[in-house]
């Protein structure tokens, strides 16, 4: 029991009264900057960074990591009370939580997060900590075919996100890849839909667009209804705050599921919490035996993305830790700061520090334990802003659009994407559209064409190195299926439809 | 003689006059806080080296140095913004090789002049990289790797961290210097890059020596050569190119600090030397050391031919080979 040992030391580092502090301090500090739109774990992770220097490595890695867990459960706040997705990892949140929110129940939305994120973080700290080796050569046999064959995957699911009719779930989606192709052409070179714009060169970025979908979009939307006092009918009374026994009857599979799948797209590399919690909530409507009530308030609709977001969260520090390569964008900073203190991130990092590294590990437990207690402690507060009259809410959501999109890379150009966003989402909101699918085919379409790219070099050409790999093989066949099964329903009703006509 | 002061006098009053005005200007700059533009997201090698020497120039100054990360575009969006700004000496521009001497031929409009728009102060430190193969592959040196890809044209592989950057102008240079054709599969940052070098989907890649060091030692990813003139402390038994016999591939990125091209000359002489003094500073040699960087300052005339050098040498590359940004 080497590593019971192992984690009382790390227990032993992270419990002393400044680093436990640390741990309140960054938990706090990420929930306030998650629930800033646009301000997310990567961003708020790089602007505490620098505070950080002055500290212990493992008190300011401790901070971090309390502070990623916060980002990521305040994303949740503002994607459940204004549907404006704090942070990339909520925006799937928005579908069933803003809807709960609409039906008065807020309290159970931002509870059942709350439980999911702290079962998903400490079921995750515990595969973390027990199968971190096994999981990075995992990770490793995931090259550019299997990452696209992922991809393929999660860009059939989008006819389960929203909207009635599938077709035009695929028109979101196809505009949403079309907007994915804006950009450098990643193996010419040549500049795509840019207009020589250099702002457009990096293409065009989700989270403006996401800001803009559902946030502004929602206001606009809004903004006609005539008797627009506050936004959710009904009385609060604390005991409804809470989710009640069905409420967690019907999340609890949710969240496993969620946990399960959320950690193992964690770990690959390029997938990380977003595409993780897209692909969990389209399992969840998937294995449902009520697919038709998501998008219409289902709590698993919150639970499972929500729980898979943050074990993913947690994954994406198995490839840093053992194989000292960033699993995520965050992750990409915290490595960062690990350079800046001086240790050399690498295979070697867990026998060369270990109390560096189990420090870390013993705290993520400790930051679950505290985002729980300090969201079902705080749910009460956050669900009085539904108590403000919509006309006062509604201008305050525009403000936190546009500060949002702007603190992204503090770049009006942002903004000005997130505008013409907001009107693009109230028409999709008016005429039926999936602002979801959109939002998923911008998030998953770059990650596809460049692992579509990558294989075709490397196989010379040849789309059989997608078929001869077998995981590759596998995600493929379910892809396929996935497009092939509702094309020949499609196909048997039009036939029955045109044989009873004649 | 009077006439002679006459005729002197207006201009050494006005160098009197000038010094004067440009004496005070350096000593009491600076007089609020400074800005460091760093063009790309936190966390990455130049943001980390900006930030080390940042703070040293806090303590010596008295006065905040605060690093703002502008990232978008290849370091455009922030080159443009310094470029604009104005030339008082409180808004300077990190840099690192791609902006100065690769972006100016990958990029045909730039929103600003490269050659006008930026003046150097002083180099902070050079990266040199280091070129990796993968366990899996079969050469054990630069010399098996030339052979074998004599043998094998355009069937080895190599990963980069885009299309442009320097990493894959390295491999460029190296594919001339040895006379082979190697299979470029650009990623998108040095992370992915590595994670498929590491399980074997790519063969070879050039990365930092930062990036590369502590795999390389747990024997994880194979150590071909650094591309740098010396042997890295980092990698004391990895050989650099000229060692292993390639001839004229001496590459690897640097970082810089500049400043709007208008910016008075006492302030930039000023700034320069304070950021030598920074450099060499144990505590800051140190961390960049650690950070697998060669701590070099330099004079803003010896940056600016080293900016026109490899803009040169970069240039050539890019037009010969048609290449393209990312």
């Amino acid at each position: 029991m080497d590593f019971l040992a192992h984690l009382g030391m790390g227990f032993g580092i992270a419990l002393t009264p400044f680093n436990l502090m640390m741990a309140v301090a960054g938990v706090m500090v990420g929930m306030l900057i998650g629930a800033l739109p646009g301000v997310g774990p990567p961003s708020g992770v790089a602007m505490l960074l620098p505070l950080t220097f002055g500290m212990e490595p493992t008190s300011g890695i401790i901070m971090l990591a309390a502070m990623y867990a916060g980002t990521m459960y305040g994303g949740t706040i503002t994607s459940v009370l204004i549907n404006t997705p704090g942070e990339s990892a909520s925006v799937v949140t928005c579908l069933d939580g803003y809807q709960m929110a609409l039906q008065g129940r807020a309290g159970p939305a931002l509870g059942i997060a709350a439980i999911g994120s702290f079962i998903a973080g400490t079921i995750g700290v515990v595969l973390l900590m027990l199968v971190s080796p096994l999981l990075a050569r995992w990770s490793l046999s995931f090259g550019p075919p299997e990452s696209f064959a992922l991809m393929l995957l999660g860009l059939t699911t989008v006819t389960l996100l929203g909207g009635d009719d599938p077709l035009k779930g695929y028109i979101s989606m196809v505009f949403g890849l079309m907007l994915a192709m804006v950009g450098f052409d990643i193996i010419s070179g040549d500049a795509r839909y840019g207009f020589g714009i250099p702002e457009m060169m990096d293409g065009v970025d989700f989270l403006p667009v996401a800001i803009g979908l559902f946030g502004l979009g929602e206001v606009l939307a809004g903004a006609e209804q005539k008797d627009a006092g506050s936004q959710v009918k009904g009385k609060l009374r604390l005991r409804e705050v809470l989710p009640s026994l069905a409420d967690w009857a019907k999340s609890r599979w949710a969240i496993a599921r969620g946990t399960v799948l959320g950690f193992a797209v964690g770990v690959l590399p390029g997938a990380g919490p977003t595409v993780a919690s897209f692909l969990s909530y389209t399992v969840e409507k998937k294995v449902s035996k009520t697919p038709q009530s998501f998008g219409k308030g289902a709590i698993e609709g919150v639970a499972a993305p929500e729980s898979a977001n943050n074990a993913a969260a947690t994954a994406a520090m198995v490839p840093m830790l053992t194989l000292g390569i960033p699993g995520s964008a965050t992750t990409a900073i915290m490595l960062g700061g690990l350079m800046m203190w001086g240790l050399r991130p690498g295979p070697m990092l867990f026998e060369k520090n270990p109390q560096f590294v189990w420090g870390l590990i013993a705290s993520q437990y400790i930051a679950n334990v505290m985002l729980l207690f300090a969201s079902t402690a705080l749910i009460p507060l956050f669900v009085r802003a539904l108590r403000i009259p919509y006309s006062i809410l509604m201008p305050l959501i525009i403000l936190f659009c546009v500060t949002g999109a702007y603190s992204l890379k503090n770049s009006l150009w942002d903004v000005g994407q997130m505008l013409v966003f907001g009107v693009v989402g109230y028409f999709m909101k008016k005429l039926g559209y999936s602002p979801a699918a959109l939002v998923l085919a911008l998030v998953l379409g770059p990650l596809a064409e460049r692992s579509l790219r990558q294989s075709l070099i490397i196989s010379d050409a040849g789309i059989g190195i997608f078929f001869t790999r077998p995981i590759s093989a596998v995600l493929m066949v379910l892809a396929l299926a996935a497009i092939a099964v509702p094309l020949a329903k499609w196909g048997r009703t039009l036939l029955s439809r045109t044989q009873s006509a004649t | 003689m009077a006439s002679l002061i006459r005729l002197f006098a207006p201009a050494v009053a006005f160098s009197v006059l000038g010094s004067f005005l440009t004496e005070p200007l350096a000593q009491v700059y600076p007089a609020k806080p400074v800005t460091f533009v760093v063009p790309f997201s936190p966390g990455g090698g130049t943001d980390i080296s900006a930030r080390t020497v940042a703070a040293k120039l806090t303590q010596k100054w008295h006065q905040s140095v605060i690093v703002e990360n502008r990232a978008g575009a290849a370091g455009i969006l922030g080159a443009d913004a310094v470029a604009k700004a104005r030339p008082d000496g409180y808004t300077l521009l990190i840099v690192n090789v791609g902006i100065t001497s690769i972006n100016p031929t990958l990029y045909p409009k730039l929103p600003y002049d490269p050659d006008k728009a930026l003046t150097p102060i002083s180099l902070i430190c050079e990266l040199p990289f280091v070129l990796m193969a993968s366990p899996s592959f079969k050469p054990n040196s630069v010399r098996e790797l030339v052979a074998f890809a004599k043998a094998n044209p355009d069937k080895v592989t190599y990963a980069s961290s885009g299309q442009g950057g320097s990493p894959h102008l390295t491999a460029e240079l190296f594919q001339l210097a040895t006379g082979t054709r190697l299979t470029h599969v650009p990623y998108k940052g040095g992370g992915p890059a590595m994670t498929d070098l590491m399980a074997g989907h790519v063969d070879l890649l050039f990365a930092s020596v930062l990036e590369g060091s502590g795999h390389i030692k747990a024997g994880k990813l194979k150590g071909l050569a650094v591309t740098h003139a010396k042997r890295s402390p980092a990698l004391p038994e990895v050989p650099t190119l000229a060692e292993a016999g390639v001839k004229n591939a001496e590459s690897g990125s640097w970082i810089a600090l500049l400043a709007p091209a208008a910016t008075p000359a006492a302030i930039i002489d000023k700034v320069a030397a304070d950021v030598k003094d920074a450099v060499a500073a144990p505590d800051v040699r140190e961390k960049l050391i650690a950070q697998g960087a060669v701590p070099q300052a330099s004079t803003p005339k010896e940056l600016q031919a080293l900016i026109e050098k490899d803009r040169e040498r970069y240039g050539r590359i890019i037009r010969e080979k048609g290449l393209k940004p990312e």
